[in-house]
């Protein structure tokens, strides 16, 4: 029974973290001028599931996540959940090749993948809305994507660990 | 048949690689049907806000707490600084609160002269400020109170410092309000002592710019800009904001809110139906 519970607990830990993550991006929030929504990689989380445990975070739970994302953090509706879900995709496709991978061919093809998806999304809302952030904003938001990903890939990497006990 | 049924398995693999596919698909639908303005999906995005909304109040306590300890920290390594402009600004005021004190009494006099019977301020209600992130796409917020406690579409949210938005959809127990700072708000406002009649318009930065203005017009830095009152959304002599500067025909405005962190907005009902009609009778207009 506890067994069972604890198996729970942790198998919905992935889902939880990244739902933490969106709720933290939403809460207008800095420290000393540093904004928490830089900490707050959602992209990596997504990346690292879809590749050493798709079960763990379903791409169901991924679309969710972007429904949540985009009404929180007043984003055009859509636009998250389809881009996460594609985040997914990527990882999952490549899984054979990146589950064997080093970390940074791993590290690699996540800055490749986030950068092609950064892309795709301001081509998206620059047609549609017209309107694209300032250079500033996106030169911090990405690199923040990508310098972050070992941090939350460790934290992934931990989490994972603790499934596979219970697996 | 063994070959068969690995076939199927492989099959069904092969469906399940592509299964994220669908769910982009279905995003982009989302997405495409948003930009189109499709009513479905603004009331779909209130019905996930009110679902959402609890676990964020919930979450934003802590958040708020941390904030407030890592405010008070920055303020006491400020505190010299803060000190010493905190007395060169009441000495200001201090001149200040004399002429209100005299304008005040001539005021009141003059009202008995003329016998002048002050207008209803509106019914107003402080809301918690749900979420209030200044995305690059949208300037917005969602409040704690919907239908509930009375919110409607086309309230005005005001601060202590002035102006904020108006409120946009209203769901059971939250509603979102759009700020005066996004891409989308054009807000008629008057300027300066001669009261020139303008648009200001939000371009999703804190310096909304002013457009439609008179040729023969001339604004100054410095000048006042208020709520001019036209077109029902918003009450005239709100007070929004100074104009920041005036460079090759762009005009800009200072806004007097500047809050980073919101908490707390006080949500008003002026009774003014304006461009966004409500469902419900305004509260004012029933002499409540």
């Amino acid at each position: 029974m506890e067994w069972h519970f604890k198996r729970r607990v942790v198998m919905i830990m992935p889902f939880a973290i990244a739902a933490l993550f969106v709720l933290m991006k939403s809460l207008s929030f800095d420290f000393f001028g540093f904004s928490q929504s830089y900490l707050t990689n959602l992209w990596a989380v997504i990346f690292y599931f879809s590749v050493f445990n798709p079960n763990a975070l379903s791409v169901l739970k991924v679309f969710i996540l972007g429904v949540c994302a985009d009404i929180l953090l007043q984003m055009p509706f859509g636009i998250s959940p389809s881009m996460y879900c594609f985040m997914f995709f990527i990882g999952h496709f490549n899984r054979r090749t990146l589950v064997h991978a080093t970390f940074s061919f791993q590290w690699v093809g996540y800055t490749v993948a986030s950068g092609f998806l950064f892309l795709l999304g301001l081509i998206l809302l620059k047609v549609m809305y017209g309107a694209v952030p300032h250079a500033g904003y996106l030169t911090a938001e990405y690199a923040s994507l990508v310098i972050l990903y070992p941090i939350i890939a460790a934290g992934c990497g931990s989490i994972n660990r603790l499934i596979g006990r219970y697996v | 048949m063994g070959n068969k049924f690995l076939n199927l398995k492989q099959i069904k693999s092969q469906i399940k690689k592509f299964v994220p596919v669908f769910f982009v698909l279905v995003g982009l639908m989302m997405f495409f049907l948003t930009a189109l303005n499709v009513p479905v999906m603004v009331a779909l995005k209130t019905k996930i806000m009110e679902f959402v909304a609890p676990v964020i109040a919930v979450v934003s306590y802590p958040v708020q707490f941390v904030q407030d300890k890592s405010e008070s920290l920055q303020a006491y390594l400020n505190v010299y600084e803060e000190n010493k402009r905190l007395k060169a600004e009441n000495e200001v005021l201090k001149s200040w609160q004399k002429m209100a004190l005299k304008l005040a009494v001539d005021q009141k006099e003059l009202a008995r002269l003329l016998n002048y019977k002050p207008v209803a301020q509106g019914r107003e209600y402080v809301v918690r400020v749900l979420a209030d992130y200044n995305s690059p796409f949208s300037q917005s917020l969602i409040i704690n109170g919907g239908e509930n406690i009375g919110v409607q579409k086309g309230d005005v949210l005001v601060t202590n410092d002035g102006l904020l938005g108006h409120v946009i959809e209203v769901g059971t127990a939250t509603a979102r309000a759009l700020k005066v700072t996004d891409f989308y708000s054009r807000l008629p406002v008057s300027i300066g002592t001669k009261k020139i009649v303008a648009l200001m318009s939000g371009d999703n930065t804190h310096y909304p710019k002013i457009t439609a203005l008179p040729e023969e017009a001339v604004v100054s830095v410095g000048d006042y800009v208020m709520t001019a009152g036209d077109a029902g959304v918003y009450p005239s002599g709100i007070p929004v904001g100074r104009i920041a500067s005036v460079k090759d025909g762009e005009i800009s405005v200072d806004l007097f809110e500047r809050s980073e962190h919101l908490e707390f907005v006080r949500a008003v009902d002026f009774g003014l139906k304006g461009l966004l009609p409500s469902e419900k009778p305004c509260a004012v207009s029933e002499g409540k």
